[in-house]
């Protein structure tokens, strides 16, 4: 069985534990959801997977592709396939859309991580940055514009998953992807992640609602409170979070 | 494309080999002033000490090396005016002892000149002067410092812009000069304009002063200026607006990146004289400091007489954003390469509207330094 597979993880931010002994496998070719309240530790999981320095894993492992990718700088597990969709994506003047996912996709070449699968050159890449761009319903001006500065809250989510579209990852985390969506943009972000569906392809869907869950239908759903794991289940756990509220699993602890 | 490397008066070809004769005697500008602080006004006495000048300096001096330029009456009374108000000793000693520089006068009308001026050196120590004036033209010039040595040089610049004339300025200084000094006096007559992008790199102490006298209604000063200091270097901005007529613009807007134990002061200024109306201005200073060893003096000030204007000043200086770093990072970008592309957008961000022969200079140079 291929995927992410996380074990007694324990993460800590400035002193502080956030995680506390996380068990959880995500199996390639599913989409998995993660729920849970304001500071249960959802995004800190985002960014412990993806490499984030302030966020420190002082116990436990996360393994990708066989090997424990704790140890590795976060460019090493965007080259073993890893995404991560991020909350709130950093505004960089000064750099364009296209220019920053050419180079970058130059670097993931270079460590030749899917390198038949990238444009062979910029001519191609462009190509593909325009047919992707239209798929999402954004707008041409939009590449040549620094990178997130001056875009909308919408803007900015769909500019993450057309970044994830050219990167080609094999396993995405998407932070709260849904959140500054309005309900046709849901739609669109929704589609395109089903339509990526693999056995070669996993996703970890972070979110507080069940909104997004109702466009993309998730294999398994889990709910983390207070940096654990609670419940684990199928699409009816998200339609019984949505009714019952967070609270309940209070107890569960 | 016009071609000047300087223009020479014969009769003062011997005196200034004398001269340089006597300068070259003094101590190499490194071993000498080992503080270097106090360089300028020791520098000036130690000149002094070792050639023979006269105990007052004045600007008919220099008549003898720019007789063109004396003879024009009007730059005449502001190099007079220059002297006057700044009091300064460096710029006297232009006009005692110039190794170099040349006067040009544009004034064909509706006619575009490009000007390339890359520095020689006649001495260890010298001090150069270029005299622009323009009336209804239009002047491209790049200025470029590349050279290595130990050298002490003073470069004074002036330019007498005047009606519907347009002046767009592209400094790159990536020298290793012991003590390099620049310094520019640019008057701006009715409607004329000045785009200035100054880059600055590598310079070991780099002191550069700029003073905007905008003088006629409806002209336009913006002044750009990049800089990556590293090792020891000492850098030393000055940007002073003065605003003497209404209906003007100005802004500037230095913005740069401190490495290892380097040192930049940046003084911003935006004076508007009494009784004018609508002026725009705007200063500000940014930086980044790549380590805490690295020191960054920020002052900018606003000194207005008047009322009906819009003037304001901002300072900001903080660390790398790792934050954003990580961001780049997690798409496949290694650390070095991102923390390099986020210098470079940061720079280049600020001379947007520079060359991209410029930009392609300043970018070769990035990607040519150590990123720790």
């Amino acid at each position: 069985m291929e995927g992410l597979f996380i074990k007694d993880l324990h993460v800590s931010v400035e002193g502080k534990e956030i995680i506390k002994g996380l068990n959880l496998s995500l199996e390639m070719g599913k989409i998995h959801a993660i729920m849970g309240p304001n500071g249960s530790g959802k995004t800190t999981l985002g960014f412990v997977i993806i490499g984030h320095p302030k966020y420190k894993a002082i116990k436990g492992e996360i393994i990708f592709k066989g090997k424990n990718i704790l140890e590795l700088p976060p460019d090493e597990r965007a080259a073993l396939g890893l995404f991560l969709g991020f909350q709130y994506p950093y505004e960089i003047k000064g750099i364009t859309f296209q220019h920053f996912i050419w180079r970058s996709i130059l670097a993931l070449k270079d460590k030749k991580r899917n390198g038949e699968r990238f444009p062979k050159n910029f001519i191609e890449f462009k190509k593909e940055l325009r047919k992707k761009a239209e798929i999402l319903g954004v707008d041409e001006k939009f590449i040549e514009r620094d990178l997130n500065v001056g875009f909308s809250g919408g803007e900015k989510k769909r500019a993450e998953i057309l970044q994830m579209l050219l990167l080609k990852p094999e396993f995405v985390i998407l932070d709260e992807i849904d959140s500054g969506l309005d309900i046709d943009s849901v739609k669109i972000v929704a589609k395109t992640i089903e339509s990526m569906r693999s056995p070669d392809f996993g996703v970890l869907l972070i979110t507080h609602y069940q909104r997004i869950l109702n466009y993309v239908k998730p294999d398994k759903v889990y709910v983390m409170y207070k940096g654990e794991i609670v419940k684990e289940g199928g699409f009816e756990l998200a339609e019984e979070v949505e009714k019952t509220g967070y609270k309940i699993f209070e107890n569960s602890l | 494309m016009i071609t000047i490397t300087s223009i020479k008066n014969k009769s003062y070809l011997k005196e200034r080999e004398e001269i340089f004769e006597k300068l070259s005697e003094l101590p190499l500008p490194s071993e000498r002033y080992t503080d270097l602080k106090k360089i300028p006004f020791e520098m000036y006495l130690q000149i002094k000490e070792n050639v023979v000048v006269k105990d007052e300096i004045l600007p008919e001096e220099g008549v003898i090396f720019f007789p063109e330029f004396f003879e024009d009456k009007k730059a005449y009374e502001i190099i007079k005016r220059i002297l006057k108000e700044k009091n300064n000793r460096i710029l006297g000693a232009h006009f005692v002892f110039p190794t170099g520089g040349f006067y040009l006068n544009l004034d064909n009308r509706k006619t575009s000149y490009k000007l390339n001026l890359s520095y020689s050196f006649p001495s260890k120590y010298f001090f150069q002067t270029y005299v622009f004036k323009l009336t209804s033209s239009f002047l491209d010039l790049k200025i470029n410092i590349e050279k290595e040595g130990d050298y002490f040089s003073h470069n004074l610049f002036i330019f007498v812009i005047d009606k519907n004339s347009k002046v767009k300025i592209e400094k790159f200084v990536k020298s290793n000069i012991s003590y390099l000094f620049n310094t520019f006096f640019v008057f701006l007559g009715r409607d004329s304009e000045l785009e200035f992008y100054s880059a600055y790199f590598k310079n070991p102490y780099l002191k550069n002063d700029k003073y905007i006298f905008i003088e006629g209604e409806g002209s336009k000063a913006d002044l750009k200026d990049i800089f990556l200091t590293n090792d020891n270097i000492f850098l030393s901005l000055r940007n002073d607006l003065i605003f003497r007529k209404s209906f003007t613009y100005g802004e500037e807007y230095s913005k740069g990146i401190l490495l290892d134990k380097s040192t930049v002061c940046f003084y911003g200024l935006a004076r508007v004289d009494e009784n004018l109306k609508k002026i725009n201005a705007f200063v500000e200073g940014d930086a980044l400091l790549l380590s805490n060893k690295a020191s960054f003096f920020p002052v900018p000030s606003l000194e207005i007489l008047s009322n009906d204007l819009r003037c304001t000043h901002a300072v900001n200086s903080a660390p790398l954003p790792e934050e954003k770093i990580f961001y780049m990072s997690s798409r496949g970008l290694k650390r070095e390469d991102a923390i390099r592309m986020y210098i470079e957008s940061y720079l280049l961000s600020n001379i947007s509207n520079a060359s991209q022969e410029l930009k392609k200079k300043i970018k070769n140079y990035l990607n040519s330094i150590e990123i720790k």
